[in-house]
């Protein structure tokens, strides 16, 4: 097959451009993301005072006013400070666990659909085990075990999300090495290991790409449900999570503390959803809902 | 009954029984990663002290002192048989402990689910038929909303909305389901009938356009046994398939509900358990919902044959 040129390239990088700016959760759900993302990176030069260090009990539960736009939390500190240092905490969580997912999830769908045979049985079963855990009660079951902490979280998250890119990637494999230019790379002496790189994985990216953008907002939630147990991020880290689990207890005095890390954590994963929404139409309309 | 049902039931079930094997392995192998030895620990909390000729007669009781395979294939034998030990804080059987709450949960559960399908299949199937109009739009981005708003928060906003600002519905606690479990099946319920509402919209939309709904339309029937006999059938299928799959999201949603309303669910014991480190009751609830969990998709799988007599038992 012609490879195509530069010329030809262009315009159907354009059209895909023009057609991504038509697609409305795309916008929203991106801008939504550049705004966390922007916020997080800026934390230290936008956030009034130190999420943690800024403590003074003669501002104990302090209401929303000009000193503290979102109130201040029962050691007196900021709350709209600690929601942007959440950011970096849910973002970080969030990107760090797929990212883990992502490698171990495709390495195993790869090897899992490629070479099939006990391989593929030995995976698919351990997958089919952890997949029989209803998602967070087995990430609730790890922190049980191993203690609460932030980087558990992480561990225990990772561990539980590779499967469904597993499944999806192995999925996709199993069709793709069906075709006919897989078949032509092997007649020509392609290895194993170059027939999965060079000719299956770059088919496989785009749903992948689709299934992690989604699974940032899952992640997050995850995140934020295990420190609202009090199994995740300990105080006084501020995570959005572990902030509505103390606001919880004062939901009567100061509704400020639950309803302001609520918004930002149902913002951020509204943005992702709708961004996962978005790729999946611009770049795999028949996997459209 | 569709042919083959029976050789399908049977296949399934014996595909169940090493996934339930693993659930065991995986439970058993986590409470081995516990640092620290169980006993010693329990009887310097309950104690102050550690008695070695005690916790060397604990140890012998629990088996502790066996080789791991030998705790492991012991463990699985009574949990076969529905033990699943002795709490380490309450000395009561974990299993009686356990069902004594499942009716709250599952009261729970099952009125987040009725409510999920209810508005979800409704709001679908008006979204669809309305097609690009205000109400479709307005569902949709509903449905956005819904599924991305986590379920504490939610819970939360209606409790301060309506217990504490309006003093409509009792903030939390356990009783009639009026005016009980409102708030906690609104709680769990609404994530799912966003994702209900948005397949059931594109499963309708594929379906409506179909010849034999023309056909039944031609027909003369009227339209609302053309929704529901015709088009909703057969849209059914993918519906299933989400709440089968979304069944994961609920009963871990279950958790988190329980939590946040002080619901005595089985839920709220797992999360009890865990702050006290009682471990066999640990195991006990997650070996717990992971079976009801393989149960649930078992049903899910069987209920295609009802749905559709066309779907081939091979």
């Amino acid at each position: 097959m012609k490879a195509p040129t530069p010329a030809r390239i262009a315009p159907l990088r354009r059209s895909r451009w023009r057609r991504a700016r038509r697609l409305r959760n795309l916008t929203i759900g991106g801008s939504i993301i550049a705004v966390l993302v922007a916020v997080a990176i800026l934390a230290p030069w936008i956030a009034p005072f130190d999420p943690v260090k800024d403590a003074d009990l003669n501002n104990y539960l302090q209401p929303p006013g000009d000193r503290f736009p979102l109130g201040a939390d029962l050691f007196g500190r900021d709350v709209l400070s600690r929601i942007i240092y959440g950011a970096r905490i849910s973002l970080g969580v969030g990107i760090a666990v797929q990212a883990s997912a992502l490698t171990l999830g495709m390495t195993l769908g790869l090897l899992s659909g490629f070479y099939g045979g006990w391989i593929d049985n030995v995976i698919m079963r351990l997958a089919e085990v952890i997949f029989a855990f209803p998602g967070l009660l087995f990430a609730i079951t790890i922190m049980a075990v191993i203690g609460p902490s932030l980087y558990n979280v992480f561990l225990a998250l990772g561990l539980v999300s590779w499967t469904s890119l597993a499944r999806l990637v192995r999925g996709q494999v199993l069709a793709i090495r069906q075709h006919e230019y897989v078949e032509a790379a092997r007649a020509v002496g392609a290895s194993n290991a170059r027939i999965i790189v060079r000719h299956i994985l770059p088919n496989t990216t785009a749903s992948a790409i689709i299934l992690v953008t989604l699974g940032i907002g899952g992640a997050i939630l995850a995140e934020a449900s295990l420190s609202f147990l009090g199994l995740g991020a300990q105080p006084p880290t501020p995570s959005w999570g572990s902030m509505l689990s103390t606001g919880r207890d004062y939901l009567l005095q100061a509704p400020w503390l639950s309803i302001y890390p609520g918004l930002a954590i149902f913002l951020t994963v509204m943005g992702f959803n709708l961004l996962g929404d978005g790729l999946r139409d611009l770049l795999d309309p028949r996997m459209q809902t | 009954m569709p042919r083959g049902i029976w050789g399908f039931i049977a296949r399934r079930l014996l595909l169940a029984v090493p996934v339930f094997v693993g659930v065991t392995l995986v439970t058993f192998a986590l409470m081995q990663i516990v640092p620290g030895d169980p006993v010693a620990l329990l009887m310097e909390e309950k104690m102050a002290t550690v008695d070695p000729a005690a916790a060397r007669i604990i140890r012998a009781k629990w088996g502790l002192d066996d080789p791991v395979p030998i705790q492991y294939l012991k463990f699985l034998r009574n949990a076969v048989r529905g033990d699943l030990g002795i709490s380490y804080r309450t000395d009561r059987d974990v299993t009686p402990s356990i069902l004594e709450r499942v009716p709250a949960t599952a009261k729970l559960a099952l009125a987040a689910l009725v409510l999920a399908i209810l508005i979800g299949v409704s709001m679908g199937i008006l979204a669809a038929l309305r097609q690009n109009t205000f109400f479709d739009s307005a569902s949709i981005m509903l449905a956005t909303v819904g599924v991305s708003i986590p379920n504490f928060w939610l819970g939360l906003l209606l409790i301060y909305l309506l217990a504490v600002e309006w003093r409509w519905l009792p903030p939390s606690g356990y009783g009639p389901a009026w005016p009980y479990l409102i708030m906690p099946a609104v709680t769990l319920g609404t994530g799912l009938s966003a994702v209900i509402a948005r397949l059931t919209r594109s499963s309708m939309l594929e379906v409506i356009r179909q010849d034999y709904v023309r056909t039944a339309r031609a027909k003369g029937l009227p339209d609302r046994r053309v929704i529901m006999t015709h088009a909703l059938r057969n849209a059914a299928i993918p519906i299933v398939t989400v709440v089968g799959v979304q069944m994961s999201g609920l009963l871990s949603g279950a958790v988190i509900t329980e939590r946040v309303f002080s619901w005595p669910g089985v839920g709220r014991l797992l999360l009890d358990s865990i702050s006290v480190r009682d471990l066999p009751m640990v195991q006990g609830c997650v070996l717990f919902i992971a079976t009801i969990f393989i149960g649930l998709n078992l049903l899910v799988d069987l209920s295609y044959a009802a749905l559709d007599p066309r779907i081939k038992y091979e």
